[in-house]
């Protein structure tokens, strides 16, 4: 996947760019960067499925929507997510299958809380060849 | 916001003029030196951005702890007029009423020296921390919640946590009235159900400490405060219910800001009139969560007690811990000041910062009536905390609000990368402090490298006559999450 992610140097949070070819990669990218300031992705065994749906009035709006319902299920159902398939977005929508398990004290190392996706600087943007995607986390 | 536009007003004071879509100017406590490091982040242009809401009041404060936040700087206060004005969950923060306690104790240096270990050890193991830690006490059910929400810590009294002479001792008597648990979502609910009694990570911590210095003989005495004695600081908030309760709402207010038609240059900035009932929902929930984290560092408080009569095998009489003040400096709170000669009915918001009401306040307990109110400063771990009192001067020109700690210098990726190859565990045990963490991140992220000098951020208050120095603490024991 033709994806990368950089660190944003935020005073006080934690800031995340990540730049894709697609809204799908995107939006993947964007999910496992999330999930890998959390946990060791490679801890987490894929062993439960679970269909996400999420839906917002627009682009960017949905990004953090997305991001906060996969940080979401950390937060009500101590559920980590560390394989993200089968994304689809279109019409202010986007469905996806994702995989994890549930937090284990004894294997899963939680690195820091991640409070909430914040809205400031928030935003996706298509310079006509890939897609850049901003967020920062209240930590 | 460039350097040039800046008009340095004296030797801590600096003012961004009002303009463009600006309502009033924006005013900064600072040093010239730590306006140096205001300037290499956006903290400043966020100032200029919440100058731009209706209804602010004065100026958009800052004090010199201010630091890039997301929406609201961090060390941002901003009164808005309640008539005309608007409340912002942003400007509030998603740890609704994160704030700090401290309590003083008999201890002596001399005497827990050689036990500090097991004191922290202890504290550890009694208070659960890191991420959503959980299990202090029994699981609560909806009801119980609910009415955490409503009682704050008198709920936590009630329920075996202190006694109820601490609740002069905290802001509002640790309740604020008017909360509404209606208006709260069931995740809210569910988040907040098992975390009461925990105190979370990222930069939330439990101190042991050394009264080093009094600045102030007569005002410390009348705090119980000694030279040599042994402090506790608490620093947590409302825990997960406070973020989702900010989350919720920033959604409900985002789509107010379209329905009233109001102008925000950042989108973390989503606020409601106050008078709207999107306002009056917020302000309900926000003082529940307010609420609940009241009652959070009444059960944490009763938690490290417990501890220390275990390990020390002491009387609660000969231990005599008491409660010196519960402050909270993430909150909004509807106030009446006098601002210019003119009065103001306000919704003063405090994101990253303190009240800090001056002597003769009706709003203190009469054992301060006449000293003001405890202003709590706690620096980062390896340094000093502060407690200092509110002046009236604080009254005439900051809403009676002051600094809240260090702020930040670094970021956390660049804090990682400062601690890389450094073992921090026992650079601070070489200072003499020792350190628990639950996060692997946590410590690198909150080394002391990472915040602003405190003493030099508490001396800009002072200097500036807003609040005024009664004691320095330096830390021997600390607890992270």
């Amino acid at each position: 996947m033709k994806s990368y992610v950089r660190l944003l140097n935020h005073t006080s949070d934690l800031g995340l760019k990540v730049y894709a070819e697609s809204l799908p990669e995107l939006f993947t990218a964007a999910g496992r960067a999330l999930m890998k300031l959390m946990v060791d992705l490679d801890s987490v065994r894929p062993i439960e499925q679970r269909n996400i749906k999420v839906r917002a009035g627009e682009i960017d709006l949905l990004f953090r929507e997305w991001l906060s319902e996969l940080l979401a299920l950390f937060h009500n159902e101590e559920f980590l997510v560390s394989r993200i398939a089968k994304v689809r977005i279109n019409n202010s929508q986007i469905s996806a299958l994702i995989y994890g398990e549930k937090f284990d004290k004894n294997r899963h190392e939680i690195r820091r809380e991640l409070k909430s996706i914040t809205y400031h600087q928030l935003g996706v943007k298509f310079d006509g060849k890939r897609y850049t995607g901003t967020f920062i986390i209240d930590v | 916001m460039n350097a040039e536009s800046l008009i340095q007003k004296s030797g801590y004071l600096w003012e961004i003029p009002q303009a463009g879509p600006m309502r009033v100017p924006g005013l900064i406590y600072a040093t010239e030196n730590l306006m140096q490091q205001i300037h290499q982040d956006e903290s400043l242009k966020q100032v200029a951005n919440v100058a731009q809401l209706p209804g602010i009041v004065g100026y958009a404060l800052a004090m010199p702890d201010i630091h890039w936040g997301y929406g609201f700087p961090i060390g941002g206060v901003a009164a808005m007029d309640v008539t005309s004005g608007v409340i912002s969950p942003g400007g509030v923060g998603y740890d609704i009423n994160c704030g700090v306690r401290l309590l003083r104790t008999n201890l002596t240096v001399d005497s827990i020296r050689t036990k500090i270990k097991d004191l922290v050890t202890g504290i550890f193991h009694n208070v659960p921390s890191g991420v959503g830690s959980h299990g202090a006490i029994k699981k609560l059910d909806r009801k119980d919640v609910r009415q955490v929400l409503l009682k704050g810590a008198r709920w936590a009294i009630e329920n075996g946590f202190g006694s109820s002479d601490d609740l002069n001792f905290i802001e509002n008597s640790g309740i604020l009235k008017e909360a509404n648990p209606e208006v709260i979502s069931e995740r809210a609910y569910q988040r907040g159900a098992p975390q009461l009694g925990t105190l979370g990570s990222g930069n939330h911590f439990i101190e042991i400490s050394e009264v080093r210095d009094i600045f102030d003989e007569d005002i410390a005495a009348q705090l119980g405060i000694q030279k040599g004695n042994i402090a506790i600081f608490i620093h947590t908030g409302s825990r997960g219910l406070g973020y989702q309760i900010c989350d919720d709402f920033i959604k409900v207010t985002l789509q107010a800001t379209a329905k009233y038609g109001i102008a925000i240059p950042d989108r973390q900035l989503a606020c409601a009139p106050i008078q709207s009932s999107e306002g009056q929902d917020y302000l309900g929930a926000m003082r529940a969560a307010a609420n609940f984290a009241f009652a959070n560092r009444q059960v944490i408080s009763a938690l490290i007690e417990s501890s220390l009569l275990k390990i020390l095998n002491l009387s609660p009489n000969n231990l005599g811990m008491r409660l010196v003040w519960d402050i909270a400096h993430n909150i909004a709170k509807i106030e009446t000041h006098e601002f210019q000669g003119k009065e103001y009915n306000v919704c003063v918001h405090r994101k990253g910062a303190t009240r800090a009401f001056g002597p003769g306040s009706p709003d203190l307990p009469t054992q301060y009536q006449s000293i003001g109110q405890p202003v709590l400063v706690p620096g980062d771990m390896g340094t000093e905390s502060y407690l200092c009192v509110g002046t009236r001067k604080a009254m005439q020109e900051t809403f009676g609000s002051s600094c809240h700690g260090a702020g930040r210098v670094l970021s956390r990726t660049q804090a990682k990368k400062r601690s890389q190859g450094r073992n921090l565990y026992q650079e601070l045990a070489k200072a003499g402090i020792f350190v628990m963490a639950e996060g692997r991140s946590t410590i690198a992220e909150e080394m002391p490298d990472a915040y602003k000098n405190v003493t030099e951020v508490v001396n800009t208050m002072h200097l500036a006559g807003i609040i005024k120095k009664v004691a320095r603490f330096t830390p021997m024991g600390v607890v992270k999450g």
